[in-house]
């Protein structure tokens, strides 16, 4: 089954920033979520699945072709939407909406309109008189009427309120249903990805630092609190991304959780006091934090 | 129809647990009843807002426990009657042991010493002379 | 993918044609003014003393070139300035489609009160008593102002930078006032403009040929430009 993304060693060049040998495939019907500071390289990513930009080496596959020559037939099937996507402020969301049903013959008006109740959006207002988050809403209705196969969605829930986001990733479950669906979304909302994705992929300046499905990426990270004194040898166990000490407890946290970490913890002579898994968020700031200490 | 669970993002308990443990509970209730088929992974996943991943993996535990089973290519069932209950007993047995494990982790104790002190705790304890080694389900866990 | 062969070309015509509609009901409104102004301007043009004449006529081509340069703005330069590109982009659409897209919405856009003004001097100067000689000074000058549109258009679609753009637009039009003075004075033309016969004289021919090759020109360079970008961005 071809996957819905298939990227090979793609290299984008700008002035200040890079991406890097970036291998990544989402296979059809799933959901990646993608993680990273800003910079990292999100949008880019995006971007080059969607055509808007051409990559300088590798192989952008998706839906099964290559991109940018079949840019066409491919944008057909995507739905995107990005933070600096704006529509038409003088005309109403009712023309945009038949500007975009002429365009594609998929458009469901029934399910448009269901949207536009769930949302609260008044279709005969003028774009100039939305919100940040009605547009944001808007657009994203745009995009959800044409039951597109894979979604891009840079950002849909940043700067919502929690009214509008809990919509948002309502009408992102909804796609879940179709197997032959897929989506890929970036997000600063970490709780998000953790919630509806089923894979991460974590970038980090320009690379991808991880790519797992998301039950065993968390699996592995864990907050432990110990009794002893932070070593230099502790501090060197592979994994380990963080270590403090406020005596006569250590904390540390560590991302390559197995069954051989807490003998090793013990045989280095600190005894457990408690073992946690971590959220989303704090395993990227540790990781991001990591990073620039490393 | 709506399935849904009643899910937090805020628990300690992961969410595959929280499903696990609100499956038992209908099937334990009746609410879901033995025979019955189960809502589909993508359709329970969209339901409840949650990946199709965590309900798979939830879904794989219930079986492994015996209180659902999964017929190849028409889904998952909840057991029969029989088999559920002893199946409820099962997934009850695992999160206890889990808890177990749990505790003997954070006391460091190495895998020996731990089935030291499980087989001692058997030997010791009134139903041990009654009951042979039959270990017939699904393996033992590692 | 860089040059000419089919990438030069529209991939899909009925998106184009969706493209330009789209264009021309994101303008509507404006159009609908100044198409009222020029009417007006024409209106004075007709009623006869010599003064109102000038004053309609230099009305006229004030108002057309504030048409063109609004629609060019309005349709590219504000569509880059509001971030409306994505979305045009996100549309199943290759660069060249949204370049014949821009052009072409912008020439129809243009063409409306163009065709009204050049249409409605030639009528007047037709129908009236006013001498039918100048009929080649008025179709010199339109088309001027055509050649003037168009080489605006192409290098704000073919320049990203709107400091560029806005050099541009302003230094053609700085060239209409000396080519007016230019092409009143000319030998071939100057001579026959009071009279009543319509003269086709070799510098009129020559001056329509250059105007009409200058657009030509224009476009193809525009286009050859946007054909080279391997991408929107």
């Amino acid at each position: 089954m071809t996957p819905a993304i298939a990227l090979t060693g793609v290299r984008k060049r700008y002035d200040d920033f890079a991406l890097h040998d970036i291998d990544l495939t989402l296979p059809r019907g799933q959901v990646m979520g993608l993680v990273g500071v800003n910079g990292a390289g999100k949008s880019t990513l995006l971007r080059l699945l969607m055509g808007l930009i051409r990559a300088d080496g590798g192989e952008v596959e998706v839906l099964g072709q290559r991109l940018p020559q079949a840019q066409v037939a491919v944008k057909r099937e995507i739905g995107y939407a990005s933070d600096d996507m704006r529509l038409y402020r003088g005309q109403t969301l009712r023309w945009h909406m038949d500007f975009i049903r002429s365009v594609y013959p998929e458009w469901d008006e029934a399910y448009a309109q269901t949207l536009l109740k769930r949302f609260d959006l008044k279709p005969q207002q003028a774009l100039r008189g939305f919100s940040h988050g009605q547009r944001v809403k808007a657009l994203l209705l745009l995009i959800f009427a044409r039951h597109p196969r894979l979604l891009l969605l840079d950002e849909p829930t940043t700067g919502l309120d929690p009214v509008a986001r809990g919509e948002v990733l309502d009408a992102i479950a909804d796609v879940l249903r179709d197997e032959e669906r897929s989506i890929l979304f970036s997000s600063h909302n970490t709780a998000d990805i953790e919630q509806i994705a089923d894979s991460i992929t974590f970038l980090h300046g320009g690379k991808v630092v991880a790519s797992r499905d998301k039950e065993s990426f968390l699996d592995r990270w864990r907050r432990i609190v110990c009794r002893g004194t932070a070593t230099d040898a502790l501090r060197a166990l592979p994994g380990i991304a963080s270590v403090r000490d406020s005596a006569p407890l250590v904390e540390l946290k560590t991302g390559a959780f197995d069954d051989t970490t807490l003998p090793t913890l013990q045989a280095m002579g600190l005894s457990v006091e408690s073992v946690e898994p971590m959220p989303l968020e704090d395993i990227f700031v540790t990781t991001v934090r990591g990073s620039h200490n490393a | 129809m709506r399935n849904e669970l009643l899910l937090s993002p805020h628990s300690s308990v992961p969410m595959y647990a929280q499903i696990v443990e609100q499956v038992v509970a209908k099937v334990m209730s009746g609410a879901w009843q033995a025979g019955a088929p189960l809502p589909s992974i993508r359709e329970l996943a969209s339901d409840c807002q949650v990946s199709v991943i965590t309900v798979k993996r939830a879904y794989l535990e219930l079986e492994r426990s015996g209180v659902i089973v999964t017929r190849h290519g028409k889904g998952s069932f909840v057991a029969d009657a029989l088999d559920a209950t002893r199946g409820l007993a099962t997934a009850e047995f695992d999160s206890q042991l889990q808890g177990l494990l749990d505790a003997a982790a954070r006391l460091g104790m190495a895998r020996n010493e731990l089935l030291d002190r499980v087989g001692e705790a058997f030997d010791a304890s009134p139903g041990a002379s009654q009951s042979t080694t039959t270990s017939t389900d699904k393996g033992t866990t590692a | 993918m860089n040059g000419f062969g089919t990438n030069w070309f529209a991939s899909d015509a009925a998106m184009v044609g969706k493209l330009i509609a789209k264009d021309w009901q994101v303008y509507q409104k404006q159009l609908a003014g100044f198409v009222a102004g020029l009417l007006l301007a024409l209106a004075l043009v007709g009623m006869g003393t010599p003064l109102l004449a000038a004053a309609g006529s230099l009305l006229l081509l004030v108002l057309l070139l504030v048409v063109g340069s609004y629609a060019i703005q309005s349709s590219v330069m504000l569509e880059r300035k509001e971030q409306t590109q994505p979305f045009v982009m996100s549309l199943p659409v290759t660069p060249m489609d949204v370049f014949w897209g821009k052009l072409l919405a912008n020439l129809v856009i243009f063409l409306v009160p163009f065709l009204l003004v050049s249409g409605g001097l030639l009528a007047l100067v037709l129908t009236t008593p006013k001498p039918d000689g100048a009929v080649p000074w008025v179709i010199v000058v339109a088309l001027f102002m055509l050649a003037n549109f168009c080489v605006s258009l192409c290098v704000v679609i073919a320049v990203d930078s709107e400091g560029w753009n806005v050099f541009a637009m302003l230094a053609l039009m700085t060239l209409i006032g000396p080519f007016l003075y230019w092409v009143t004075w000319m030998p071939g033309i100057r001579e026959h403009l009071q009279g009543d016969a319509i003269v086709w004289s070799p510098q009129v021919l020559a001056l329509i040929g250059g105007e009409l090759a200058v657009i030509g020109i224009g476009i193809l360079i525009a286009g050859w430009l946007h054909a080279r970008k391997a991408s929107f961005l």
